[in-house]
This record gives C-alpha cells, structure tokens and sequence, in this order.
C-alpha cells in the first residue's frame, strides 16, 4: 500500500469513528430524553391523580349509557380517599323510552 | 397513596406516563424522518437517520411499557388478549382498538427496517410512509380516550410536538412529488483511450 493510500485508510477510519462516537451520543441522549420525558410526565399524571382522587380513572370522570341502558357495575362510585366504593354493583336497568305510536298507513291513490 | 397502590393505580399512572412519552417520542420520529428525506434536510441528514432510528425505537419501548402496566392495574382488569387484539377491549372498545392497531401498525412498520434488504429499499420506503397513519391513529387514541386529554401540561407536551410534525406532513403531501432522496449516483468511469 502506498503511503497516500495509507494516508487515506487513515482519514476514514477517523471518520468513521468520529461518526460511530456521534451516532453513539445521539442514541444515548435519546435514551436519556425518552426517560426525561416519561418520568415527567409520570410526575404530572400523578399529580393529577392525587389532586383529583379517582376521577382521573377511567370511568370515573363520564359515566356512559348504552345500547341497552345499563351503566358499567362499579363505575359509579364515590371516592373515599382514592378508594372506589361501587355505588351500583349490579348493572342499572334504564326504563326504556315509550316508542311512538305507529304512523297511520299510508295511502296512494291514483288520479 | 396507599389507596393508588392497593388497586395498582401506580400502574395506571405508569400507563399514562408511557403513553404520554410514546406520543411525544413518536411525534419527534415522524418530524425528524419527515426531514431527514425532505429536500431541506440536504447535508445534515447523516445526523438526522440515526436521530431518528433511536427515537423510533423509544417510542416502540414507551409503547411496551404503556401496554404492559395496563395488565398490572385491577380497576379496568385489561387482559393480554384486550390489549393486543384490536376492538377486543371490554373497556372502550373502539378507542382502545385504535390504539392497539397504531401499536402494531408502528411496530411492523418499523421494525420492517431491519428486514430492508429482504423486502427491498423502494417497497420498504412506500411502506414506510404508511406510518404517518398509525401516528395520526395513536394520538387520536390519545384524544379519543386518554385520561389526561383534558390536563394543559398533556395538551402542551402533544401541542409542541405534534403540532410541528403534523404540519411538516401537510407540507410533504402538498410538495410535489421527488426522487428519493439517497446518494448520487456514481460517474461510470469513462475510458477515453
């Protein structure tokens, strides 16, 4: 191998570490945000968490009704303390809606 | 305190935590990408791809973490199956099944990077794009379901990231359409002799 051969084996080595180092830093200052991130926002959620009791559960801040008109057994309840009392164990049967009367047939008549 | 840890509500916070992280983690991948293979992104994209494979694997590490501390929390009672078949869920069926095909969207499509060489660089790199989707998916799971939706500090976290990779997405689809942006291509040497 030629000395300038030589030489240029050399400078790409170098830059070839000098990316490896830089691709190293990158992977691990992301690391280090990703934990950043989640340990702040797992701060957040808990704070949210204790200044609203059980409300920030799922279930706890909106209580739906479906199809059938039940509610979920034990979403409503109230908080003691972040503890969940279930008011309703048993699903909760909605009377259903009285369905209009039936329309009178309908009639056609040709002129 | 003792109430949180006696019905693995430290799990649910942890969830929340590693979904919030994922989000904002996969909103930095989705920018960082978009400009990596953006005309604008020119010299600096050598810096850029790696940035952008590290945070793709750290969202898909948030995404674990937020799947698997569901299974600890015993107030919803999710099990393995409702959090990793889509619409399967007890609880929130529609919103949790967005949320677990966005997982699995961005994980196949992701990972499918390791297998380029196997499905080929241009296949892969229309494939690739499909990824926008799942993380429009995910924050609309967020949005559709999430506890802290409503907390500034959340709205703040996904504003600030999403909001700018969102809109280098609407920039990208409106630009027109390029060549991939990858190496020159190498001068054949010419003999003249």
């Amino acid at each position: 191998m030629t000395p300038e051969a030589e030489q240029r084996r050399r400078v790409a080595l170098a830059r070839l570490a000098e990316r490896a180092r830089r691709i190293s830093l990158i992977r691990r200052s992301v690391v280090a945000g990703a934990a950043a991130t989640f340990v702040l926002a797992w701060g957040l959620a808990l704070g949210n968490q204790l200044a609203h009791g059980t409300k920030t559960h799922p279930g706890q801040s909106t209580t739906t009704t479906d199809e059938q008109g039940t509610t979920p057994s034990g979403v409503e309840g109230e908080s003691t303390d972040g503890v969940v009392v279930p008011v309703n164990p048993a699903p909760t049967t909605v009377a259903p809606v009285t369905p209009a009367p039936a329309p009178a047939p309908l009639t056609t008549s040709q002129s | 305190m003792n109430a949180l840890l006696q019905t693995g509500g430290l799990f649910w916070v942890t969830s929340r935590a590693a979904g919030t992280a994922a989000l904002v983690l996969a909103s930095l991948a989705v920018g960082i990408g978009l400009l990596s293979s953006s005309r604008g992104g020119g010299g600096r994209i050598a810096e850029l791809r790696p940035l952008h494979e590290a945070l793709s694997l750290a969202t898909l590490a948030a995404l674990v973490v937020h799947g698997l501390s569901l299974l600890g929390d015993q107030y919803v009672g999710y099990t393995p199956i409702e959090i990793t078949v889509p619409f399967a869920s007890s609880y929130q069926p529609f919103w949790t099944g967005l949320g677990v095909i966005a997982f699995w969207g961005l994980a196949t499509l992701g990972l499918a990077y390791y297998q380029r060489a196997r499905i080929g660089p241009a296949r892969w790199r229309t494939m690739h794009r499909f990824t926008a989707a799942f993380w429009l998916l995910g924050i609309v799971h967020a949005l559709g379901m999430g506890t802290d939706r409503g907390a500034p500090w959340f709205l703040l976290m996904i504003g600030l990231t999403a909001v700018p990779a969102l809109l280098l997405l609407l920039w990208r689809m409106l630009e027109p359409a390029q060549p991939p942006p990858g190496r020159a291509p190498r001068r054949r040497a010419i003999d003249y002799s």
